[in-house]
């Protein structure tokens, strides 16, 4: 603090002083003076206070109605006739000030609702008012946090050591077409960059790629349900993204936790569309955004290039795509680019490392089980991308969203945690990604009959017992638990995220209070119902924690005894692939179908 | 520089209209500045929800406004200059408008700062510098030299009630500029009754009375109370006109100077502030039951004719008589609009 002010805070009004007094005590504890004079003093009362005790600064409360404009502009009136007006600062708070009002009004601060006493005893030292947590702008959240890897269950450590061996050495012997495009989409970003002729590596690409991407490096044809982004589109965008970027001012979410960090889905399939989500989502307070590309990407081999929009489930992976999202990005924003369940996982990584995204995503189990890719194809591919991450620093997380279509957590924990011993094995910083959702198991055994928290948490303790690894609940928190009516979507989405903050997770990814029946295009507003949803759950709750009944524990070990029994049955077969066709990670009982795309591709080396 | 505000004796009695009325009526006039000591931007009022007069600028003109305002319209507006005051939207900026448009104005907010802006004006070759009131607020038209008031409905729906307030203020702006007789009682601001008797005991030997400050009615009727009983009156000196039309009654303040200067004393200015012209707005917002604004008026030609026939200075109804009769008024009176 420098100089101590004398302050004297007047409320104009018969009953509104609470936040006179709230300020008052902050002022007070910073070392000011104060008086704070009783509700319903008149313009020229005040003012003589003023004159009598030689305050330098008037801080009026007031809530506004016909003829109140005319009260508070009368005061500051005779406050600049009085010849005190450039020695005596001016600041009016209500429910309805807003700046525009004060400066109509001649104060030099308004102060509306959310004003902090932080902001008013700033505005009172003369300093800029620089919210917690954003001092120098908004920080990056720091995601993978300070975990050693160890294993504390040493019978899943054994066994995950097994697993990891026979995987290990099954696809060191094998190579596939995505793993060799990945190779050659390195090649060919190097040859770019140093602006060498790269056709005959884009020849090569081709002969790798599906016919429809073929067609495009031979014919330069692209797939029915995209166009390119036209010139005009595409300087409206960065001039959009110019002018947004100049204005951004993020907001916090957090509120006295440090954790966890929130991500947003986007997708639009139009990358300016997606920008303006992404752009949205960090001005109210995400702190990273995850690319959702579409699910036939994940289908054809290869990539095409260019700016390509149009796309109606996800948005086109292209260098080109990626580029103009990562330049539209807050420096503070995380960015992950899903590489998980298709045929082109290790060219995912690899471009996703390239363009600068802070994380990925790979799950072989996953991949194999639930999105339709070919167990052999994807277990190679998926050990290559994880190699890949390793190598560039790309931290991922290991999604288990094969619960979505009915297999038991215990056995997608399973999956989820043999793809994290093999990153660990390789080097890459894995991060388990349980689901928040109402499952079907969970629907069939009644584990949520109660309430939504014990079943979460057991998941949560569950993984706690076994790994020291950072945990990052999904995708989105709630699935399943949100209905179409967007008070209740939000509110659900804000008591997960609440939840979450209480597990002392390390970050959760939330969806908008549509996104589950938007039927189309996600609305801007539903986008920040859910990010206001969570920042007011987390207000609410602060240090407080949710305490799960004593039957979190309880399936805690059940769920930890499972994973274990699961884990030693594919040690056992000695054969990955082979356990996850036997349905090992989930059974067609359980809705959990092996892959048929990318078949037959796998080769040996 | 002419430097002319327009205030008005509530919200919503037409300032904006007026200075938009002007400015249109005066494009292709070089050397304009405008600016305002309030806000003047908002699409509609943020209390009755009423649509609201924007100022559109033409290529050239300048404005004085916060920073964060100059984005804020559909003119394209190019930073001249940083002003180094401040208001609650930011750094108080010159600007050049560079394509027309709409504009958003936040200026200074005080009579000081008023002063500060005239004097960083000087370099630019500003001619006329427009000063947007804001609601009732008069205290920093005491840098102006030029003054437009605007009433109308907002104010009363009484015509006759709104013109003997008018009148009050014709009156107070036309006091004379009065040199000192010594000796001198100086009485700073009087806002409340308290404080007069500290001032009583020395009028006895004061030939003037210098009000340096602003004096709220009724401590001032004290005083003269007191100086009434002296067979000599003292000269009642005030810093400027708008000191007085801040008194609280400005009716009342007129009626007790007449009424001193009758009985031989005197009343006057340090610095004058020149009455240029009124303007009369017969609308009004009006609440119906479901607490819901619209707006309602007043007889126009009644409003109008009563204010010619009652005041000396010239009376525009803007939006029927256009900006032009306005500009042709206060051009009429270059030699007044000078600063002080």
């Amino acid at each position: 603090m420098g100089v101590a002010k004398k302050v004297l805070l007047a409320p104009m009004d018969p009953v509104h002083d609470i936040g006179l007094k709230m300020i008052r005590r902050g002022l007070e504890e910073a070392g000011h003076t104060t008086w704070l004079y009783p509700p319903g003093y008149s313009p020229q009362e005040i003012i003589n206070g003023i004159i009598e005790n030689q305050a330098d600064t008037v801080l009026i409360s007031r809530t506004l109605g016909y003829g109140v404009e005319e009260v508070l502009a009368r005061f500051v009136d005779l406050l600049d006739a009085a010849g005190l007006r450039d020695r005596v600062k001016t600041a009016v708070g209500g429910m309805a000030i807003r700046p525009e009002l004060a400066a109509e009004l001649g104060f030099d601060g308004g102060f509306g609702p959310g004003t902090t006493v932080e902001e008013a005893v700033a505005f009172v030292e003369g300093r800029d008012y620089i919210p917690a947590g954003r001092a120098g702008g908004k920080q990056r959240y720091e995601l993978v946090g300070d975990y050693s890897y160890e294993f504390k269950n040493t019978a899943i450590r054994s066994l995950l050591g097994r697993i990891t061996a026979q995987i290990l050495a099954w696809a060191g012997e094998r190579t596939s077409p995505g793993i060799e495009r990945a190779y050659l989409r390195r090649q060919m970003l190097a040859c770019a960059k140093e602006g060498g002729n790269c056709a005959s590596l884009k020849k090569d690409y081709a002969r790798l790629c599906d016919g429809v991407i073929r067609g495009y490096y031979e014919t330069g044809g692209l797939h029915p349900q995209t166009r390119k982004l036209e010139a005009g589109e595409l300087s409206a965008l960065r001039r959009y993204v110019e002018q947004t970027k100049a204005k951004m001012d993020p907001a916090a979410l957090r509120h006295t936790r440090q954790k966890p960090g929130v991500f947003v889905q986007y997708g639009t399939g139009c990358p300016s569309l997606d920008v303006a989500h992404i752009k949205i989502a960090e001005a109210w307070g995400a702190d990273g955004v995850v690319h959702f590309d579409p699910s036939w990407g994940a289908r054809a081999e290869g990539f095409m290039e260019g700016y390509l929009t149009h796309q109606e489930d996800g948005s086109v992976i292209t260098p080109e795509n990626l580029s103009i999202i990562r330049e539209a990005l807050q420096d503070s924003t995380l960015w992950q680019v899903r590489a998980h369940r298709g045929l082109n996982t290790p060219e995912t990584v690899l471009l996703a490392a390239h363009t600068g995204a802070d994380l990925t995503k790979i799950n072989i189990a996953y991949g194999s089980l639930g999105a339709g890719t070919d167990p052999e194809r994807m277990t190679v591919d998926g050990v290559q991308a994880i190699r890949f991450a390793a190598e560039y620093g790309l931290p991922f997380d290991v999604v288990t969203n094969e619960e979505l279509s009915g297999v038991p957590a215990h056995k997608a924990f399973a999956g989820m945690l043999i793809v994290a011993d093999l990153a660990i094995s390789l080097g890459a910083r894995p991060i388990l990604q349980p689901l928040f959702c109402n499952s079907p198991e969970v629907m069939i055994n009644g584990y949520m009959a109660d309430n939504y928290v014990d079943f979460n948490a057991a998941k949560i303790l569950a993984l706690r017992n076994i790994v020291s690894a950072p945990v990052w609940p999904g995708a989105p928190i709630g699935f399943l638990t949100q209905t179409e009516e967007r008070v209740q979507s939000s509110m659900s989405t804000g008591l997960h995220a609440a939840l979450a903050a209480s597990l002392g997770v390390e970050a959760i990814s939330i969806a908008s209070s549509d996104e589950a029946y938007s039927g189309g295009p996600i609305a801007a507003a539903s986008r920040t119902d859910t990010l206001q949803a969570v920042k007011e759950a987390f207000r609410f709750f602060g240090q407080a924690t949710i305490l799960p009944t004593p039957t979190a524990s309880k399936w805690a070990q059940a769920l930890e005894a499972g994973i274990e029994q699961v884990l030693y049955s594919v040690a056992e077969m000695g054969d990955f692939v082979q356990a996850v066709h036997n349905g090992l990670l989930g059974g067609r009982e359980e809705g959990a179908y092996p892959g048929r795309v990318g078949r037959g591709t796998v080769r040996r080396v | 520089m002419k430097v002319i505000g327009i205030a008005g004796t509530a919200k919503n009695t037409g300032k904006t209209t007026a200075i938009a009325a002007l400015i249109n009526s005066i494009t292709g006039v070089s050397g304009l500045c405008v600016t305002s000591i309030g806000y003047d931007g908002e699409a509609v009022d943020n209390v009755t929800g009423l649509p609201k007069p924007r100022l559109h600028l033409p290529e050239g003109a300048l404005v004085v406004t916060a920073d964060s305002c100059l984005p804020a319209g559909s003119a394209v507006i190019t930073k001249l200059e940083i002003t180094g005051l401040s208001t609650p939207l930011g750094r108080l900026v010159i600007g050049r408008v560079q394509r027309p448009g709409l504009v958003v104005l936040a200026g200074p907010n005080s009579e000081k700062a008023l002063r500060t802006v005239i004097g960083f004006l000087k370099k630019y070759n500003v001619c006329l510098l427009l000063v947007d009131g804001a609601l009732g607020r008069l205290a920093p038209m005491s840098a102006a030299a030029g003054l437009v008031i605007a009433t109308g409905a907002s104010r009363s729906t009484d015509t006759d009630k709104l013109l003997a307030e008018v009148k009050a203020f014709e009156f107070l702006l036309s006091l004379p500029v009065l040199p000192v007789q010594e000796p001198v009682l100086t009485v700073p601001s009087l806002l409340v009754d308290d404080n007069t008797g500290v001032f009583l005991p020395a009028l006895a030997g004061a030939n003037t009375v210098d009000f340096t400050g602003v004096v709220d009615i009724k401590p001032f009727l004290k005083i003269t109370e007191a100086l009434e009983c002296r067979s000599a009156l003292p000269l009642l000196l005030f810093r400027d006109p708008v000191r007085l039309l801040l008194c609280g009654d400005p009716e009342k303040m007129a009626l007790k100077l007449r009424a001193y200067n009758q009985k031989g004393g005197l009343a006057g200015v340090r610095s004058p502030l020149k009455l240029l012209a009124v303007t009369v707005n017969p609308f009004y917002p009006r609440c119906d039951k479901a607490g819901k604004h619209y707006a309602a008026a007043i007889d126009r030609e009644k409003l109008y004719e009563t204010f010619s026939e009652g005041l000396g200075v010239p009376v525009v109804d803007v939006v029927r008589q256009g900006g032009e009769r306005l500009a042709k008024i206060l051009c009429i009176q270059p030699e007044q609009t000078d600063v002080n």
